[in-house]
């Protein structure tokens, strides 16, 4: 009997601790890591200034790709470009690099280069590809954020790694500023002023952009798409593009492909058509609504190939290749969609089509029939990033991505052989 | 009403608990016998507790199992299921080194002690749904007073009050189309009134 009071002397102590709220309270401390941006303000006096042609540099960052005649055209993200001599793919030359700060994109008309300079657009005459002559420069020509009398255009937000202790139960979304720095992603509506792209069969003295481009040449006209509008530019009268319209479309804008007398353009909530019959004034015909994601647009005949993909920057969690009849440019029609691994750029040729599926490489398809093109894979090209790709008539494959610049022989789409891959210039 | 429910909840298994030793009296000239042995155990139980200011109620499921090396001392070990929030990120399978200690002048009803300290490890590394995107357990221990009511031979009803904690991480992704992307880690330490059923065999 001795022991039931240690038992009862036990319980109670027991009892009483559990009966602090304290001893019984969850704890929780909760940190929360995020991207904050910060603007970055250029001055016009740094560069607004004639383009400077350097000798050649490694790739470093490469971004979009173009193809003009035998040359070969590497944006490296916000610092310029590589001009490289192609006319033999298996082994390519570097002629130099043209250093345009700023640069995301570029389109080649005529022997002449069209770049984002930030917020100008400069003219580049390549006729002697060896020693490029800067033509002239259109200013404010694609809109800034804002301008600051004192610090300079603001261009973009760079990104810095954030973290702060939060409340374990509250809401972690927020944008905000805090001392100038706005800690919101606007990754996918960002800063970037970016261009290019032509679909094959264009005249002999325009370009071959990739299906990732905001910039393009149609009908003696230059277009360039930022986040919400499509800026149309004459190229006529003097080296320098003269704005001459913008057609406001909506938003997340990200990709421009022009075929025939139509444009398409990609945006995060779908494929915009446009009748360019007028090209000084582009009139929206359709739009074909897809789930909110990036998706850069090729378009074949009466075929659309649209990539859809998840990411930062696209807030989706979709990865997918949808097809669409355009044959009806008023009412296009989903064929079918295909799941996918990862898709950026992507390009046809023949009956082949080309995806670029980020880590995995390319990914090969026969399209001879839209409504299976996704489960048909014939062939790949495997081993490096793949973010776009330009196809050319006579079998060449041109893939740029993290890993550098790679050229196949696709004479045969089944067993593509690599000719090349330049990363050290 | 949910802390009503807890409240009394509590009271009545405290008295249930409290009273027991008084059945046990009716029990006493049953003298059992000591005999080395191992003994298995299996408690269902509710993990109560508060976190800013809402109670908090979770479930857990455990198997111990212990070789009575004297009248007065079991050691052994234990794994089992804890839920401390029912929701993807918050759920571990612990796993304990246990040392149980019995009254050893008592037959019949036998109070007990039952000390318990190991690891628990997250059940869900990731969840797509809720965008967990990683979970980590930690330190977990249990203390428990509890009574073995004999049903029959080799078989007890067991009834015990304790506490249990766990330590843990868990982190999460919010993707925002406007308030960009973020994660978020949470770092716990559950406190909770555990108060178990089972059986002894």
């Amino acid at each position: 009997m001795k022991t039931i009071p240690t038992f009862y002397y036990l319980m109670g102590l027991l009892s009483l601790a559990l009966a602090l709220p304290s001893c019984i309270q969850d704890t929780c401390e909760a940190t929360t890591t995020f991207q904050a941006y910060e603007p970055v303000y250029v001055k016009p006096a740094d560069f607004r200034h004639a383009t400077e042609f350097e000798a050649p540099r490694d790739l470093e960052n490469p971004g979009k790709i173009y193809v003009y005649q035998d040359m070969l055209l590497i944006n490296e993200r916000g610092a310029g470009i590589h001009l490289i001599d192609n006319s033999n793919p298996e082994a390519p030359q570097p002629f130099g690099f043209l250093n345009i700060p700023g640069n995301v994109d570029m389109a080649v008309r005529g022997n002449m280069i069209y770049a984002d300079n930030y917020v100008d657009l400069v003219a580049i005459d390549i006729t002697n590809p060896s020693s490029p002559v800067f033509a002239g420069r259109t200013e404010e020509a694609i809109p800034s954020h804002s301008f600051d009398a004192e610090m300079g255009y603001l261009v973009r937000y760079e990104e810095v790694p954030m973290t702060e202790e939060v409340d374990c139960d509250s809401y972690t979304g927020n944008s905000f500023w805090r001392d100038g720095t706005l800690f919101v992603d606007v990754a996918a509506g960002g800063v970037a002023q970016d261009f290019a792209n032509e679909s094959a069969g264009q005249a002999q003295d325009v370009g071959v952009g990739g299906s990732m481009a905001r910039f393009t040449l149609a009908q003696d006209h230059l277009y360039v798409v930022d986040e919400h509008r499509l800026h149309v530019f004459g190229l006529s009268a003097t080296p320098e593009p003269e704005k001459i319209n913008v057609v406001d479309i909506g938003w997340g804008i990200e990709t421009i492909f022009p075929y025939g007398d139509k444009l398409f353009i990609g945006a995060a909530d779908g494929m915009y058509i446009f009748d360019n019959s007028v090209p000084t004034a582009p009139e929206q015909l359709s739009v074909f609504r897809h789930a909110t994601a990036c998706d850069p647009v090729f378009v074949d005949g009466n075929i659309a190939y649209v990539t859809l993909r998840n990411g930062t920057e696209c807030e989706t969690f979709t990865n997918q290749l949808d097809v669409v009849d355009v044959t009806n440019l008023t009412d296009p029609v989903l064929i079918k969609s295909f799941s996918m691994h990862n898709p950026h750029g992507l390009s046809k040729l023949n009956n082949a089509l080309y995806i670029c599926e980020n880590k995995q490489g390319v990914k090969i398809f026969d399209a001879t029939d839209p409504a299976t093109v996704g489960n048909e894979q014939i062939g790949k090209m495997t081993g490096f990033q793949a973010y776009d790709i330009i196809t050319l008539q006579g079998g060449l494959a041109i893939v740029i991505g993290e890993d550098g610049l790679y050229q196949y022989d696709i004479t045969n789409p089944e067993a593509p052989r690599r000719l090349s891959n330049l990363l050290s210039l | 009403m949910v802390k009503h429910v807890t409240t009394w909840t509590f009271a009545a298994f405290s008295a249930i608990v409290l009273l027991l030793p008084g059945i046990g009296k009716a029990q006493q000239a049953t003298e059992s016998t000591f005999q080395p042995g191992w003994a298995h155990e299996v408690h269902y139980g509710s993990l109560i507790g508060s976190s800013d200011s809402e109670i908090q109620a979770g479930a857990s499921l455990q198997y111990i199992g212990t070789y009575r090396i004297k009248r007065y001392l079991g050691i052994g070990g234990g794994i089992g299921a804890q839920s401390y929030q029912f929701n993807s990120g918050y759920s571990y399978f612990p796993f304990w080194a246990v040392c149980k200690l019995y009254d050893p002048s008592q037959t019949g009803v036998q109070p007990y002690l039952q000390l318990a300290a190991g690891y628990g490890a997250a059940l869900n590394r990731r969840d797509d749904e809720t965008l967990l995107v990683d979970a980590k357990g930690g330190f977990n221990a249990h203390g428990a007073l509890g009574l073995e009511v004999p049903i029959r031979q080799e078989l007890c009803l067991l009834l015990s009050l304790g506490y249990q904690f766990q330590a843990a991480q868990s982190t999460f992704d919010h993707f925002g189309w406007w308030w960009g992307d973020r994660q978020t880690t949470q770092e716990w330490k559950f406190r909770r009134i555990q108060l178990q059923v089972g059986v002894k065999f």
